[in-house]
């Protein structure tokens, strides 16, 4: 019995009115995270729930270096996974209720999991 | 106003087996706010799906937490099930369950027992251990292992539990939960208990729902939520309900674990009785293709899955939120106000476990 998938497409330009109009619905956020294809495309994804466990996707298409707004004026807690993208992925967020200014994660390798780090490790 | 010092808490500290640390902000004695670091341990696992087939994932996902490392491996199955459109047997949605249940017993008899630990309370500490050990002995009986199993595959699982060895283990588990009932009444009841945890670290419903709290942390706010109600495994086929609590203290997530332990032994009663026969995997055929999101109730709470499959042997990515990640930010609404000898038991009543949180 697989549960019901839904993926939103949403721009950074529509993400802080999307978290608000989410955030007025009765969702609360409970994951954020980047991914990063064979192709090197990159996304996130932010997963929102209702307290009757309905869950909604919205999804970002995103590149490294790119700078997004922080939804943790809108969802506290945000602020970890946004870290947390930033460290592995080099996505930039502003706005952050607690920016840990890249060591959030200290990884031996800068932003470990973009995809050109995963290109310059394979030469 | 007081003069505010910074205090740092962790990562090595006597209560936490995990490295956490928060820098406390101090007016005197009282905490005003705390700003968590985690990262000590980060092991990059979710990165190696770039280099095991999502066959052996399993076995590296299982090793994110020696805990959970079951439920981990049940829900890595679980989602690659889903977006291969595998339909498991009957009678292993049952094994599952049990392991799963298992799992949860002797998880929060640890954390029970690490709880006690904390407010000076040896001889609990000691008993919930002991009752702790029966589990691990189920464990090693059933899958070889007492720390990782292993038993979980794509598709079904490696070993069943032959219905004369279920039968034994209720018997076991009879006696498991008699020894329990006697430990809860010292938790419920004990006044040490009692002045250390009550009234300790209130999180409110609407800020518990609010904020991401997962699991107990959300339950003893009084929020019912509780991922098996979805129905997976052999869930929608047992009689439970989430096990709440109202007060959203330190006592509140006590109780909560404990009753919750009382549940997971009338949860394996349930599905020993109504385990039927029958086949115990099915053969995968094919790559994983398209992604999908799966929500699975850990014993430290809601963990989150995601996994995205490119038609290949390898998956494109596999993403696992842990509830600890969840509760941090809970806990950052809990230390305000809380005096810092309290800080470890409100540590503690989260549960944290950064070996998963830090995958």
């Amino acid at each position: 019995m697989a549960e019901l998938q839904t993926f939103v497409p949403v721009t950074p330009s529509e993400i802080i009115q999307s978290a608000e109009q989410y955030a007025k619905e009765s969702y609360r956020l409970i994951q954020m995270h980047c991914s990063a294809t064979k192709n090197n495309e990159m996304f996130v994804i932010y997963t929102f729930e209702k307290e009757n466990l309905q869950m909604v996707n919205l999804k970002m298409d995103v590149n490294v270096g790119d700078t997004i707004s922080s939804i943790s004026g809108v969802f506290f807690g945000a602020f970890l996974y946004e870290n947390e993208i930033h460290d592995l992925y080099g996505v930039n967020y502003s706005g952050m209720a607690v920016d840990f200014q890249g060591t959030f994660y200290e990884t031996a390798v800068k932003h470990a999991f973009a995809p050109t780090v995963k290109a310059e490790t394979k030469e | 106003m007081a003069e505010r010092t910074i205090i740092p808490f962790g990562p090595q500290h006597p209560v936490l087996p995990e490295p956490l640390h928060l820098d406390l902000i101090m007016e005197d004695e009282k905490v005003v706010g705390a700003v968590p670091s985690i990262g000590f341990v980060h092991r990059g696992l979710e990165k190696l799906v770039e280099k095991r087939d999502f066959h052996e994932m399993m076995y590296v996902i299982e090793r994110i937490c020696g805990i959970c490392s079951f439920i981990h491996s049940q829900g890595y199955c679980q989602t690659i099930e889903s977006l291969m459109n595998i339909q498991v047997p009957d009678r292993t949605r049952y094994l599952r369950t049990i392991w799963g249940e298992l799992s949860r017993i002797h998880s929060h008899m640890l954390w029970l027992g690490l709880m006690a630990d904390a407010f000076g309370f040896e001889s609990l500490f000691m008993h919930c251990w002991r009752v702790r050990e029966k589990i691990l002995d189920i464990f090693e009986e059933t899958t070889g292992g007492r720390v990782i199993f292993s038993v979980c595959k794509v598709g079904g699982v490696w070993k069943d539990i032959d219905n004369d060895t279920l039968k034994r283990i209720v018997n076991v588990l009879k006696v498991a939960e008699a020894e329990t009932k006697e430990l809860a009444g010292v938790f419920f009841k004990d006044y040490s208990v009692q002045k250390r945890t009550k009234g300790v670290g209130v999180l409110t419903y609407k800020e518990a729902f609010d904020i991401g709290a997962a699991g107990p942390t959300l339950r003893g706010s009084g929020v019912p939520q509780d991922m098996r109600t979805l129905g997976y495994a052999a869930y929608g086929e047992l009689d439970f309900a989430p096990v709440t609590e109202k007060d959203g203290d330190c006592f509140a997530r006590t109780n909560v674990r404990m009753r919750e332990v009382l549940q997971s032994y009338d949860l394996i009663y349930q599905a020993v009785a109504k385990i039927p026969d029958g086949e115990i995997d099915v053969k995968v055929k094919g790559f994983p293709t398209g992604e999908f999101v799966s929500r699975l109730e850990q014993p430290r709470g809601q963990v989150v899955y995601y996994a995205k499959g490119n038609g290949t042997k390898y998956l494109d990515r596999f993403r696992v939120r842990t509830p600890t990640f969840a509760n941090l930010a809970p806990l950052l609404k809990m230390l305000p106000g809380c005096d810092l000898a309290d800080v470890p038991i409100l540590a503690l009543t989260i549960d944290p476990c950064i070996s998963c949180t830090e995958r």
